[in-house]
């Protein structure tokens, strides 16, 4: 994701362990013609030049990668020269192309990492003018970059010897261990029974232990009680999906396509997708197939052939990507980009335009995928079972022949009146002539053409949509859909697009897979029968493929502990950081390949590792001399992520609902709020929601390796102020075990249980049975107006609100009082003086208000109504209005601080036809508008909270809730 | 490496502790929750630690810039539709001697255009510098002595969707961060109470929607926050914002009930940046809901300043504008309206006439509003759309202007913007385009050189802002743009 630095990765990674591999040095192929160079320039060369070309130069020009076709590592390459011409005029620096390169004097200006110092250049120079000597020999040996670590074989070595081998409980922790005692340093504690138990149920679950199950394991003193918990833990459908939405984070899943200008914008069956990623990490479906499946579950033959579609779904990873507007070189960037970073690392969409200016990635590589793409077809499929999907599908073709059998007879009768020789009206001859040849008019016009066609069609047409009618009322039950895809039935190569640009071609690119990945160096297969997909997923999973399992046990370290082997997990080339054990990074590939893939057995390897276990705590002497944990001597400290934390929250309320698995997309922060777990939230991807952004929810835009961790105050409000936060602790607290008690102590005790798994000590229990002596309901933040009836003495609040009004009861008119209701913009008063209604604002301060208005009593009939200004029981302004409108003004009115301020408006003599309008606008004496009684008019603000909701609220704001140790 | 690294602090979002320790040096045991917590306001004085946790795990905290900039925040206005630069800062005479005849200059836009459209509008000359600007903005001609007009832009395409895209994140089709979080995330805000960067649009959204203020690749708190102006609830501008449920000193009680919480959870466990990030956060909130309530509130004007702004929902998030800008946010946009409202294919005589007795008044009043307050030197203030429009009329087209002959099409060939304040060399015109008003011809300055120029007037160097993403260093400019050094003061 981010990295601080530019780091040349294969410096640590030779130093760390690679050095088993080789080295390669610069070749030397000098032509014979070429008199060996001097020893003065034999030394200048080896001394000023060859570093220059290693370091700088050969790697994208030499042995491993040859962009734009050009080697710089002799002197015969040199010469010859690449795609643009020859690099090298020896004796003439000024015509060589390489020393106008880095003077950046013409349009190419090299090397890529910034421009090489004056003395380079001028040593550069100064070689090209003696005639460019290269010595046949290496006078000097001189350092060269190695190749890129991540490209080389996986190799499985065995576990290493360690002082203290009783701690190591499996491989993992010997790896560990040996590096640890290298630095002199000692692995951290054990950590406490209630912490790991925390710990390895959020990170397998995303969800927390129960009260019960913690109590149980610290109490479970049998041997093996803790790998019990995990195998429990893998085998409970929360796993799958917890692990989804780490996997959903890769694959940019969304709801949505993106911008679109007016289709409709919601994918409808992504869902779909999600649920085979929860289902296939459920029944631990082996890496390699959850990989095919995502890439080509169409070309598998079981699919093919048998009866199962569900694995179509899995297509939905190339399929529920941004649609650009349609633009499909985007398309498939998007495509390429998921598929590269998400199963191998490595950042091929960077060649889109050039060759990869870091990794060895021609650009012709990135076309060559993208013919593979763009060689598939996208296709909506029904998945469900059979006996669902065929009565469907039989249904639906049955339409669309029906449907084209309508049109074709329309067609052929309109071609038919189109013909000057046959009877038509002139109404329908002209309204044929607004139509193009091969369309049919629309609307109205139709009925009018169609009354000309002859008489034996017309029966045919009633004929056919009567069967469309029946078949549209019949139809079945709609089975569910994969976004699929196909091969196209003409699979086609590539071309690159020089520069990006579609209308730029050059060179061909044939469907096969990257260079960089056939170490053999001998020609690549084309995928020339197909569009290549079956066979770009088999190149991927292919045991031989130095980058999946890498890339992969990875990304589930990064699940368990925090942060990865690789800290940039999306990027395994030379922008990337290297491991920081390449040793235990390979040791968990090849174990994770020979496991046969499976995915649960690397959980397993992982969290019952002593490594795993360890405290989060650390000592000042260790934190010095591991600041960012490279070593693993201890436990990363994590704080609950988006969904955890929704989760969490719904678990404690007694809200979270588990029953089914999968499903369509819901709103996860609109009232009444779903149940369902987070990570089945609609994910609008254009718009996001606030909320998603604010908790750091990973960019639907492209592949997402890791989330932020930012800390914002917007994360804060959420907890302080929001509905659901609000909502939530009440229904903790009306939960039985807490409402069912009015002890104080018990309900601390038993909310401590409920969000923190665990009992209150005397201190948390003392501060929260202080916190909760005062248990009433509590006062709720003023409303600007408040709303009731009676009269200048007497304020009887309005109880009751709906449809935007406040009235008496639930019936009106109400059977005693008439009707008296109050809305925005006026209202109505009771029957007699003592009934009037009231509209009160309560001055803040003490100043002198203003007072704007209107009165409006439209009615003719009865007489009217009367309207008064009271401030503290004396009336200081009074209006009559009959089958009129009259402004209501005041000026300079003086109030004091906490003053009622009642606008009172009484029927007169009778209630008849008293409907009235009257809006007001209190000004402060500089003018300032201090409120408009229609515009801050509001229903009744929510129900009040009392100190035990705040205190279950207050529990999930702390850090214990969101943090895990 | 470039010399302003902002790897580290992003960097810092994983590895806090690391870097908590490497700048504590030996205070590791010295940490105290308790004398931070003490201190009312420490979100200005806390610890030394305190505040640097915080840092490294807000990215919103306020930064310097590497290099000497004058703006310290921007007000970009935004004329979403492309307004017409002949009819408003780059006037053609020319055009009148074409009236009615074919130009000499035949450019592929998105529609058919046929004949020159001489504008419906007449101009002056202004100020001491004399700049010609139509009669479609006589409130904003008066300052012109502090504006540079660049009548030489140039985009790409004479689509909306890209151009929109293009001049908002530097990219027309793929997601890139956009031009405020690029900004946010180089300096962070300067007032935590708020967020740093607010997008405005009354009633709706622009075309492109959000995209126009994503953050990308960047983290998501850099993203614009989006503002209705028609709104006048608190709750509806910022999410969260009011408790609805308590008062304030009750919710004040439950906080410290919080803090206390932490302070007990914290004895167990040793300093932890991210913890302690998060308690600050809660207090940061608290003081929000003040301060955000009040800083939308434009009832607190005086009549006066609301009387010079105008009515309406442009003059009223001009308003707003300033407001924000005087509370220390970062970067303001503000779009003239849902849609695309400049967007004038036909009858440009009323529309644009209209679109401008909307926003003249108000753009007028916030230069000299932000001048009276002292404030324009430090605020850099942008006007312009995505792209213009032709010179030449747009033809009928069925479906569209069908029948009318009184507008203009897109024009990405040349058009016009202008920038006052933060720096800007005022009194400036800048670059030409040929004697129609078509195509950018002398100077040309494209959208990248546009961005290089405005984070050039923040303090940055616009090849050295950058963030590592997917394997490459993304800029704002990618691997364009010059800055336009012939505007800065």
């Amino acid at each position: 994701m981010t990295k601080r630095v530019f780091q040349s990765g294969w410096v640590s990674a030779a130093a760390l362990g690679f050095t088993g591999l080789s080295l390669t040095a610069i070749s030397s192929q000098n032509p014979v013609v070429v008199p060996e160079p001097t020893p003065e320039q034999a030394t200048f060369f080896e001394t000023k030049i060859r570093p220059v070309l290693a370091n700088k130069c050969t790697d994208c020009h030499g042995k491993n990668a040859q962009l734009g076709g050009l080697r710089l590592d002799s002197r015969a390459a040199l010469i010859k020269g690449g795609a643009i011409g020859p690099s090298l005029v020896p004796g003439d620096p000024d015509a060589s192309l390489l020393i106008k390169a880095v003077r950046h004097s013409g349009k190419l200006k090299m090397p890529q990492g910034g421009k090489l110092a004056a003395n380079e250049i001028a040593d550069l120079e100064a070689w090209v003018k003696m005639g460019a000597p290269w010595p046949s020999k290496s006078a000097v040996s001189t350092p060269t970059k190695a190749p890129l670590w991540s490209l080389q074989p996986v190799i499985k070595l065995k576990p290493p010897v360690t002082q203290k081998p009783g701690w190591v409980l499996n491989p993992i922790d010997a790896f560990v261990l040996a590096k640890l005692e290298a630095k002199k340093l000692a692995p951290a504690p054990m950590a406490d029974l209630r912490t790991l138990i925390r710990r390895v149920t959020y990170d397998l679950t995303g969800l927390p232990p129960t009260y019960g199950e913690v109590e149980a394991f610290v109490k479970d003193k049998s041997p093996g009680a803790y790998e019990r918990v995990v195998d429990s833990l893998l085998a409970s459908p929360r796993y799958g999906e917890r692990w989804a939405r780490q996997w959903l984070d890769v694959a940019r899943y969304a709801d949505t396509k993106g911008y679109v200008f007016e289709e409709d914008r919601n994918y409808p069956n992504a869902y779909t997708y999600r649920r085979w990623v929860i289902d296939a990490l459920n029944r631990n479906l082996p890496y390699d197939q959850f990989v095919t499946q995502q890439i080509a579950a169409d070309r598998l033959p079981t699919v093919q052939t048998g009866d199962e579609k569900t694995p179509l779904a899995a297509l939905g990873f190339l399929t529920v990507g941004r649609r650009f507007l349609n633009s499909v070189p985007d398309i498939m960037d998007d495509r390429i980009d998921v598929t590269m970073r998400g199963f191998q690392g490595l950042t091929v969409a960077c060649a889109r335009c050039h060759d990869h200016k870091f990794d060895p990635i021609p650009t012709q590589d990135y076309y060559s995928l993208y013919a593979v793409f763009n060689s598939s077809v996208e296709s909506t499929e029904p998945i469900s079972e059979p006996a669902i999907r065929s009565p469907w599908q039989i249904n639906f073709q049955r339409q669309q022949t029906t449907e084209m059998g309508i049109r074709e007879l329309q067609l052929k009768q309109i071609q038919r009146l189109r013909d000057p020789n046959v009877t038509a009206s002139a109404e329908v001859r002209q309204l044929l002539q607004s139509v193009r040849e091969g369309d049919i008019p629309r609307g109205d016009n139709l009925p009018k053409v169609e009354a000309s066609f002859t008489p034996a069609a017309r029966e045919e047409l009633t004929k056919l949509r009567a069967t469309l009618a029946d078949l549209k009322a019949n139809e079945p039950r709609k089975p569910e859909f994969a976004m699929a895809m196909s091969d196209s039935p003409n699979p086609s190569d590539g071309v690159v697009f020089k520069r990006g640009n579609p209308g730029n071609p050059g060179d061909p690119a044939p469907r096969r897979f990257l260079a960089a990945l056939n170490p053999t160096g001998k020609e690549r297969p084309h995928w020339s029968k197909t569009s290549g997909r079956l066979e770009l997923a088999q190149s991927i999973v292919s045991r031989d493929n130095p980058l999946t399992a890498r890339v992969f046990v990875n990304r589930v370290w990064l699940g368990h502990f925090g942060v990865g082997i690789v800290r940039t997990p999306s990027d395994f080339g030379r922008q990337g950081e290297p491991p920081t054990d390449p040793k235990l990074l390979d040791y968990l590939a090849s174990t994770f390949m020979e496991s046969g893939w499976s995915i649960k057995r690397l959980h397993r390897l992982m969290v019952t590792s002593a490594t795993y276990r360890q405290s989060s705590a650390v000592d000042a002497a260790k934190f010095t001399a591991d600041p960012d944990n490279q070593l693993w001597g201890r436990m990363n400290r994590r704080r609950l992520d988006l969904e955890q934390m929704r989760d969490s929250v719904m678990l404690a309320s007694g809200k979270l609902e588990t029953r089914e698995l999968g499903g369509r997309s819901v709103d996860l922060w609109a009232a009444p709020y779903s149940g369902k777990r987070a990570v089945y939230g609609f994910i609008e991807r254009q718009n996001l929601p606030g909320i998603f952004r604010t908790f750091d929810f990973a960019s639907p835009d492209s592949t997402s390796a890791q989330r932020f961790r930012t800390t914002v105050p917007q994360q804060a409000l959420f907890f302080m102020n929001s509905p659901f936060s609000v909502e939530q602790a009440r229904s903790m607290v009306s939960l039985p075990e807490i409402a069912g008690t009015s002890d104080g102590a018990q309900r601390v005790r038993r909310l401590y249980q409920r969000l923190y798994g665990r009992m209150p000590d005397a201190d948390e229990l003392a501060a929260g049975v202080a916190y909760l002596k005062t248990d009433r309901e509590l006062a709720a933040p003023g409303q600007a107006w408040k709303y009731g009836y009676g009269d200048e003495t007497n304020f009887n609040p309005l109880l009751t609100y709906a449809d935007n009004l406040y009235r008496v009861g639930s019936a009106y008119p109400d059977a005693k009082l008439g009707y008296i209701q109050l809305n925005a913009s006026g209202g109505h008063p009771g029957r007699d003086g003592k009934h009037a209604v009231i509209r009160r604002w309560t001055a803040p301060t003490a100043m002198t208000i203003q007072v704007s208005g209107k009165l409006t009593h439209p009615a003719e009939p009865g007489d009217g109504v009367r309207a008064r200004v009271v401030v503290r029981g004396k009336t200081v302004g009074e209006w009559s209005a009959h089958h009129q409108e009259i402004g209501t003004n005041l000026a300079l009115v003086p109030v004091a601080a906490g003053d009622s301020v009642d606008f009172i408006v009484d029927p007169g003599t009778g209630d008849n036809s008293d409907a009235f309008a009257w809006s007001v606008q209190i000004k402060g004496t500089d003018g300032r508008m201090l409120t408009d009684s229609s515009a801050n008019f509001a229903g009744p603000g929510p129900m009040p909270v009392t100190r035990l909701v705040l205190y279950a609220q207050a529990l999930m704001m702390a850090n214990e809730f969101m943090f895990v140790d | 490496m470039s010399d302003f690294d902002h790897h580290q602090y992003l960097e810092d979002l994983f590895l806090t502790r690391r870097d908590l320790l490497g700048r504590m040096g030996n205070g590791f045991a010295a940490l105290s929750l308790a004398g931070i917590l003490s201190t009312e306001s420490y979100g200005q004085q806390g610890s030394v630690i305190s505040q640097q946790a915080n840092r490294n795990l807000n990215p919103l905290l306020p930064k310097k810039a590497p290099l000497p900039g004058k703006a310290k925040r921007v007000i970009f206005l935004f004329m979403n539709g492309g307004p017409s630069q002949v009819d408003t800062f780059d006037p053609k005479p020319a055009l009148q001697k074409y009236a009615g005849q074919a130009i000499p200059l035949q450019l592929p836009t998105e529609r058919r255009t046929g004949a020159a459209l001489p504008s419906p509008f007449g101009c002056k000359k202004y100020g001491q510098s004399g700049i010609e600007v139509s009669d479609l903005f006589p409130h904003v001609a008066q300052h012109v002595d502090d504006m540079a007009v660049i009548r030489s832009m140039h985009a790409d395409v004479p689509n909306h969707e890209p151009s929109l895209l293009l001049m908002n994140c530097g990219e027309a089709r793929m997601i890139r961060p956009s031009m405020g979080s690029w900004v946010l995330y180089g300096l962070g805000t300067e007032n935590q109470n708020l967020p740093g960067y607010i997008a405005m649009c009354p009633g709706g959204f622009p075309i492109q929607e959000t995209q126009n203020w994503q953050s990308g690749f960047l983290p998501g708190v850099l993203a614009g926050t989006y503002i209705d102006p028609n709104q006048t609830d608190i709750e509806k501008i910022v999410e969260n914002i009011r408790n609805r449920y308590t008062l304030p000193e009750e919710q004040r009680a439950q906080l410290d009930l919080v803090q206390r919480l932490n302070q007990h959870y914290q004895k167990t466990r040793q300093a932890d940046a991210a913890m302690e990030a998060r308690v600050q956060s809660f207090e940061l909130a608290y003081r929000m809901q003040t301060e955000a309530t009040d800083a939308f509130d434009t009832n607190k004007e005086s009549v006066a300043t609301r009387e010079m702004y105008g009515p309406g929902n442009f003059a009223r998030q001009c308003l707003i504008a300033r407001r924000l800008a005087e509370r220390g946010v970062r970067f303001i946009q503000l779009y003239h309206g849902a849609g695309q409202p400049w967007d004038s294919h036909d009858d440009i005589a009323i529309q644009h006439k209209n679109l401008a007795q909307e926003s003249d008044k108000a753009i007028g009043a916030l230069l000299t509003d932000l001048k009276q307050r002292g404030m324009l030197e430090e605020t850099l203030v942008i006007w312009g759309g995505e792209f213009g429009r032709t010179p030449t009329v747009e033809l009928p087209t069925p479906g569209a202007n069908a029948g009318k002959m009184n507008g203009r099409d897109h024009n990405h060939y040349g058009f016009t913007y202008w920038l006052a304040g933060g720096g800007v060399k005022g009194g400036t015109v800048y670059g030409a385009t040929d004697e129609f008003g078509f195509k950018a011809e002398e100077n040309p300055v494209h959208v990248h050189d546009l961005h290089a120029t405005i984070l050039h007037l923040l303090g940055f160097d616009h090849t050295k802002l950058t963030y590592r993403h997917a394997g490459r260093d993304f800029r704002l400019t990618d691997v364009y743009g010059n800055v336009v050094h012939d505007i800065i003061a």
